[in-house]
């Protein structure tokens, strides 16, 4: 069951609307598994980054992942759509194993939408442009049909007037909210954000937070890697914390933030909520 | 040190009192065979170029792209290519390919191609085309690399990447050295008369051989390609803003020189 429109109108259930979708928060558990991470290990040279990850993600489900610097928090959000390549155990994104070589790889990126810190719009295209070449290189979308998709998404990201500007023409957080957009035009199953406020100055973060969030209520799929933990205890259905290449615990936001299990937890949670 | 007699002496042909006489007279005679010739080393450029931009940009992207057994092939290629005299290139191609039974005398269609043509054209596309590798592998490198990952997480293919997003961010970089490049290439084109290409310095080779009147030819010649090679330099700085179309719409609005 995939959520196929890619504009639902942001205050109602998606077309598909299961009863658990319908309820943003707790009932996601019925949900497919669309990522299963089975003993996954992540080495760069002599680093063992991933150290047996365990994790199911459901369909619908809105997951924030956090944990100290250096723990394997990008690692475990880039090996969903491989651009790393896990060195043990099996990924399963959307029925294909990523462990196999002869996984069809491009299809999982296809169906896999991804924004980066560093935003990496293409510069030497305009706008919507970057919007549209997915959809038309990819999927062979006509051309007058990407660009009218586009300018949709664009309006939903609150961004259509800088249709036809240049990246380098837009602030950060502009920046992001097209690459939110131009990940939407493939319309993909599952959306991962690698921090993608980090790069952006204060006052921008809350625009890129609140294009996030409508997306949550909309019922996709999203895995988060953020600092921002007022965002993940309102908008996560799930936090994993992950500590030396584990996911070390697991949990609603409140049981997470309110009453945190592992020490390890404990002690990150401490840091970062009384800087 | 060059004293005053000495300076006389030079001048004395240029104040030739002989009625009929002057300064650039063999030039002028023979500026048929010149411009013929001019005509030969545009042409041989033209080629040249072409095969070393096919040749360096599959190369460089041998270099870029993760396969071993290629990359090889292809630094040994660039490494030859670049660090042997192109005169002993051409050499190499005009007498040693046929040799190997390679026929460099060809007839293309309605065109027929002569042997000194063919190795000349290759010797210097090959030469050239080994620098040119290097100037785009280093253009393909500099592209950052969060490009290429969003182009994939995309689901654009390796060689979609590549076309679509990497190599037009890296040709506005590799302009420069590619420029360079060229308008040393169409100066070192004037090696392809050692082996009888009938190129602009093969005729006044010719003119020189039959008049002796070497300064003026050859002050005519550095003339011919400063008039072939300056153009060059300014197709490039042309290319270059034309490639970066913000850049180029920032200096009209500001009604600079573009």
């Amino acid at each position: 069951m995939t959520n196929s429109d890619p504009h639902p109108p942001s205050s109602a259930a998606p077309a598909n609307g299961t009863a658990s979708a319908v309820s943003p928060r707790g009932k996601k558990s019925d949900g497919r598994p669309i990522i299963e991470f089975r003993d996954v290990h992540k080495r760069f040279g002599h680093l063992h980054i991933l150290r047996g990850v365990e994790e199911t993600i459901r369909e619908g489900e809105v997951i924030v992942i956090l944990g100290p610097s250096g723990c394997g928090k990008s690692t475990m959000l880039r090996c969903i759509n491989h651009l790393e390549k896990i060195d043990g155990g099996s990924l399963i994104v959307d029925g294909i194993d990523l462990g196999d070589p002869h996984a069809n790889v491009d299809k999982i990126r296809a169906e896999t939408g991804m924004v980066f810190q560093q935003f990496n719009l293409f510069p030497h295209m305009s706008v919507l442009e970057n919007v549209m070449l997915a959809p038309m290189k990819v999927r062979g979308t006509p051309k007058e049909e990407a660009s009218a998709k586009g300018m949709k998404l664009l309006e939903r990201v609150g961004i259509q007037a800088k249709a036809d500007a240049y990246p380098i023409q837009l602030s950060g957080g502009q920046q992001q909210r097209v690459a939110i957009a131009r990940a939407l035009a493939m319309n993909p199953k599952i959306m991962l954000f690698d921090e993608p406020t980090s790069a952006l100055d204060p006052e921008m973060i809350r625009e890129v937070l609140d294009v996030m969030r409508d997306l949550a209520r909309a019922g996709m799929t999203m895995v988060t890697v953020t600092h921002e933990m007022a965002f993940a205890r309102e908008v996560a259905d799930r936090v994993l914390f992950i500590d030396a290449g584990r996911v070390c615990e697991r949990g609603t936001p409140q049981a997470f933030f309110d009453n945190p299990q592992e020490a390890r937890a404990k002690d990150f949670l401490s840091k970062i909520l009384k800087h | 040190m060059l004293t005053l007699p000495a300076l006389a002496n030079l001048l004395t042909p240029l104040l030739a009192a002989d009625a009929g006489d002057y300064f650039g007279k063999s030039v002028i005679e023979n500026l048929p065979l010149f411009l013929h010739g001019i005509g030969m080393t545009l042409t041989i450029s033209f080629w040249a170029a072409l095969i070393s931009f096919v040749v360096g940009l599959v190369v460089a992207l041998l270099r870029v792209t993760p396969s071993g057994g290629l990359k090889i092939v292809a630094v040994a290629f660039t490494e030859f290519f670049r660090n042997t005299p192109l005169l002993v290139q051409v050499y190499a191609f005009y007498f040693g390919l046929p040799k190997l039974g390679v026929n460099l005398h060809l007839q293309l269609g309605p065109f027929e191609v002569s042997d000194s043509f063919a190795a000349g054209t290759l010797g210097l596309g090959l030469y050239t085309g080994a620098y040119v590798a290097e100037a785009l592998r280093a253009g393909l490198l500099a592209v950052p690399k969060g490009q290429t990952e969003a182009a994939r997480s995309l689901g654009l293919s390796l060689l979609q990447t590549l076309r679509l997003v990497v190599v037009p961010q890296a040709v506005r970089l590799v302009l420069p050295p590619l420029g360079n490049l060229y308008s040393a290439m169409l100066k070192n084109s004037a090696i392809l008369s050692a082996v009888g290409v009938a190129d602009l310095m093969y005729q006044a080779d010719y003119v020189n051989n039959r008049s002796f009147r070497t300064f003026e030819i050859f002050s005519a010649v550095a003339l011919f390609y400063l008039m072939l090679t300056l153009p060059l330099g300014f197709l490039v700085n042309w290319l270059e803003n034309k490639f970066n179309p913000l850049r180029a719409r920032r200096l009209r609005l500001r009604g600079a020189r573009v």
